[in-house]
C-alpha cells in the first residue's frame, strides 16, 4: 500500500488531474479500503465507483478515462 | 471483478496496481502498471506517470479528430464465464478478486487440457533477463543495455516505441506485449527512437528468458516443492557420472515448509539427477524446473539423487497453493 501512500502526497499527479481535466474512474477491483475514499477526500479528486456511471460522464463532457485495478497481495 | 470484462481488461493478474488509459467507447490508449520479480512497485513512478497521462491526453484528443484508428475489441469475457473462478468465488459467496481470477484461470485451463506453464506460469518476462535497465522516471528510455539488447545495438538514452510492430507507450504496454511473445520464440523486434530517427534493433532471444521467479505467485496449479537448485555443468556431470545432457542440479536450499509438510527430505548439496526415471528434458535444465513443468500440484514421485558421493531414491511428494482459499 506504500505506493498508494505516495500518490495521495505527490502535488504533480493532482496538477495534471486538474489543469488536463482527466476524469478519473476507479474501477472496484476488490478491495476498496479506506485509502482511497481518503485520496478522493485529501486530493479532491472525483472517483467513481460505477463503471457504466463514468461511461455516461465521459461520454457527456468528452473527457477521457482513468480507469484504476487496485488489488492487495 | 464479477461484472469486469476481463478479456478486454486483461492484465497480469498479480499486479497490484494497474491502470488504463481509455475514452468512453472503451478503446484504450494505453496501460500504466507492470512489476519487477521482486517488488509491485518497482516500475511505478510519478514521473513516468505524468508523462503517460500527458500522452494520452493527446491521444484523447487525436481520437476525437477521428486522427487516431479505432482498436477492435475482444470477445468479452466475465469471471462468471469460467466455471472454475465461479465455483472458487461467487458459488462460495467470496468477491471475485484479482489474484483468484490469475489463479483459477489456469485452474481451468489445466482442467481443459490448455495450460501452458511456460506462458501461464512464467508470466511477464523480467526484461533484465535480456539486459535492459530503464531510465524508469523516464518511462521507456534506456538507462543501461546490457547483454542481449546491447549486442542488438540498443543504447542509452534510446526510447522504446513498439515491441513486434506494437505500439508501447508506458512499461505497462511493453510487459504486456512482451508477454505474449511465445515462449519458443528465438528473437523480438524493437524499435527505438534515437535522435529523432526510428531504429529497429532485432534482440536474440537467451535460453530461458521467459523464466520468472514465481515466489510471489499464488498458482494453484505450481506444484511447490520448497527447493532451490542450480544446474550442474558438463564437466561437473561428467565427473559424477551421469548423463551430461541431463538436467542434473544441485540443491542449494531448502526450505522449512518441505519438512513441516513432510513433502521430502533433500538437503542443500544433495545432486538430483532424475525425476521418475526421466534424466533429460528439451526444456529444463534443473530437476526443479522439469517438476514445475511436468508434475501437477499434490503429485508424488521419486528422485534420482546423489547424496554424499551415492546414489539413492527420494519420495517427494508437492503441495498446491492458491490465494486466499
Amino acid at each position: 500500500m506504500g505506493h498508494v501512500v505516495g500518490l495521495r502526497r505527490v502535488p504533480s499527479l493532482r496538477h495534471v488531474v486538474q489543469v488536463r481535466h482527466v476524469l478519473f474512474v476507479l474501477a472496484a477491483c476488490f478491495v476498496l479500503s479506506s485509502s482511497i475514499p481518503l485520496l478522493a477526500q485529501s486530493d479532491e479528486i472525483s472517483w467513481f465507483t460505477n463503471y457504466d456511471e463514468a461511461i455516461r460522464e465521459a461520454k457527456r463532457t468528452g473527457k477521457p478515462i482513468f480507469l484504476e485495478f487496485r488489488c492487495e497481495s | 471483478m464479477d461484472d469486469v470484462d476481463i478479456a478486454l481488461f486483461d492484465y497480469d493478474r498479480y499486479n497490484t496496481l494497474y491502470y488504463f488509459l481509455m475514452n468512453a467507447d472503451e478503446q484504450i490508449y494505453m496501460r500504466y502498471g507492470g512489476r519487477g520479480p521482486m517488488s509491485p512497485i518497482s516500475y511505478l513512478d510519478l514521473s513516468s506517470l505524468e508523462a503517460a497521462l500527458e500522452q494520452g491526453l493527446d491521444l484523447h484528443q487525436q481520437y476525437q479528430k477521428g486522427e487516431l484508428a479505432k482498436a477492435g475489441r475482444p470477445q468479452p469475457l466475465f469471471p462468471r464465464d469460467i466455471p472454475a473462478v465461479f465455483e472458487g468465488t461467487t458459488q462460495k459467496g467470496r468477491c471475485v478478486e484479482c489474484h483468484l481470477i490469475g489463479d483459477l484461470q489456469n485452474v481451468q485451463r489445466q482442467r481443459d487440457g490448455k495450460l501452458d506453464r511456460l506462458a501461464h506460469m512464467y508470466r511477464s518476462p523480467d526484461i533484465k533477463t535480456i539486459g535492459i535497465d530503464l531510465d524508469i522516471p523516464k518511462g521507456l528510455v534506456i538507462a543501461e543495455a546490457r547483454a542481449e539488447a546491447q549486442a542488438a545495438g540498443m543504447k542509452p538514452g534510446d526510447r522504446m516505441t513498439h515491441l513486434n510492430g506494437a505500439r508501447v507507450w508506458t512499461f505497462g504496454d511493453l510487459q504486456y506485449q512482451y508477454d505474449k511473445v511465445g515462449r519458443d520464440a528465438k528473437q523480438i523486434r524493437i524499435t527505438v527512437e534515437r535522435k529523432g530517427d526510428s531504429v529497429d534493433l532485432p534482440i536474440t532471444l537467451p535460453d530461458y528468458w521467459w523464466w520468472t521467479d514465481l515466489t510471489y505467485r499464488q498458482l494453484s496449479v505450481e506444484p511447490r516443492i520448497y527447493f532451490k537448485s542450480r544446474p550442474l555443468g558438463k564437466a561437473e556431470k561428467r565427473r559424477h557420472g551421469l548423463n551430461p545432457r541431463g538436467f542434473a542440479s544441485q540443491v542449494t536450499a531448502v526450505e522449512g515448509f518441505a519438512d513441516i509438510l513432510k513433502l521430502h527430505q533433500l538437503k542443500p548439496g544433495d545432486i538430483v539427477f532424475g525425476v521418475d526415471g526421466v534424466e533429460r528434458d528439451d526444456i529444463a535444465n534443473t530437476a526443479e524446473l522439469f517438476i514445475k513443468l511436468h508434475k501437477n500440484a499434490g503429485d508424488t514421485f521419486m528422485l534420482d539423487l546423489l547424496r554424499d558421493g551415492k546414489r539413492t531414491k527420494m519420495e517427494v511428494k508437492t503441495t498446491s497453493v492458491a490465494y486466499r482459499k
